[in-house]
């Protein structure tokens, strides 16, 4: 997933889209941002901790991981992922929200 | 680099971590262990061994196609294993050998496509170990004998005997739960109504129970998601903090379509 991610935000850097990581590792956040940066992981993350701590992880009932949630323009939960969806099924669901905020 | 993990794999290895508290030696004559109960802890740790490489080298792996023959791998390895735990337990019939036995089918079964016969372990654990520890281990995965491993019928069943019979707090807890969050969340069965009280009532009857508190704090992440992060749902803000210590909101993301990406390395 992380290739196809990097080539993500690579692909739609000029476009209404952001990339938002939820992070749940147990590392300092000092390692993990020097980390992000040997691996080209240029997108934020927001820093929760181990599944175990991250509240918001826990909260969101957060079944598995990678887990994802896609939001359009206006703030609407419109996808669901839990496990990921392959490159195309990505690619598609987020192309179709871009194209339709850039419509409005 | 990054596990994709299944949701059933953290439930594997809670049932296996559970398998282990419970105490191995039983009372048998001369004082000696018996023999079926090294037996079972043998066919247990030479499957995990195996399995955590598997695991190891999955995340290691780079294509689809290698973690596809892996997954090939893994499914053989634990298709011996629940093979030679269903011996195991059909010799050692009614002894806690059996209900650690059949426990491990129950979890295993279904990954190797074997529905009926991690029914059999289902029944036979209800109607002959209702009392056994082993129940405690378990109670984390009821709700997944739910997706095709168990009729809905069996599963309504079998949780209410659960919730209604077991002498463990955090079973019962765990048997409302898990036929709560299946009501609710599957529309087809036309119960969301009694699935959602379900929720409401774990979280009122064991608030506070020590064993319960896995399953009370489930059942409040999922009330909080059937309520708010539904796909067509406005999806609820949250507050956080980046990489560089600098704190952000979601909703300063507005205008723009977000992918919000649950993660680890680990």
């Amino acid at each position: 997933m992380l290739p196809h991610e990097k080539a993500l935000v690579k692909r739609l850097a000029n476009e209404p889209f952001a990339l938002l990581g939820m992070n749940t590792d147990s590392d300092t956040v000092e390692n993990l941002r020097k980390r992000f940066q040997t691996e080209g992981l240029t997108w934020r993350h927001a820093m929760l901790g181990s599944p175990q701590k991250a509240a918001i992880a826990k909260k969101w009932n957060v079944q598995g991981y990678p887990t994802m949630y896609l939001v359009d323009a206006k703030g609407v939960i419109r996808n669901y992922w839990l496990g990921g969806p392959s490159e195309e099924e990505l690619d598609g669901a987020i192309d179709k929200l871009v194209a339709e905020a850039k419509a409005k | 680099m990054r596990t994709l993990r299944p949701r059933g794999w953290f439930r594997l290895a809670l049932a296996g971590a559970a398998l282990c508290l419970v105490p191995l030696a039983l009372s048998a004559q001369d004082g000696k262990p018996v023999e079926p109960a090294q037996k079972l802890e043998q066919v247990k740790t030479s499957f995990e061994e195996r399995r955590n490489a598997i695991y190891k080298e999955l995340r290691a792996a780079e294509t689809d196609e290698d973690r596809a023959g892996l997954f090939e791998e893994l499914k053989a390895i634990q298709k011996q294993a629940v093979l030679d735990m269903r011996a195991l337990a059909e010799a050692a019939a009614g002894t806690e050998v059996a209900a650690e036995a059949w426990t491990f089918v129950l979890g295993n079964a279904p990954d190797i496509g074997n529905n009926e016969l991690a029914g059999k372990a289902f029944d036979t654990l209800l109607s002959q170990h209702l009392t056994s520890p082993v129940w405690q281990g378990l109670s984390g995965m009821f709700a997944y004998l739910a997706d095709g491993t168990l009729s809905a019928e069996k599963f309504e069943k079998g949780m209410t005997t659960l919730m209604e019979k077991s002498p463990q707090k955090g079973v019962q807890a765990g048997a409302m739960f898990a036929l709560g969050k299946v009501w609710a969340e599957r529309a087809d069965l036309g119960k969301e109504a009694e699935g959602k009280a379900l929720l409401k009532r774990v979280l009122k009857d064991y608030a506070g129970v020590k064993e319960a508190a896995d399953s009370v704090a489930e059942a409040e992440g999922t009330l909080f998601a059937l309520e708010n992060l539904k796909v067509g749902m406005p999806c609820p803000d949250f507050e956080a903090s980046d990489e560089n210590g600098v704190k952000f909101k979601l909703s300063e993301y507005k205008g723009k379509v977000v992918l919000i990406d649950f993660w680890g390395f680990w």
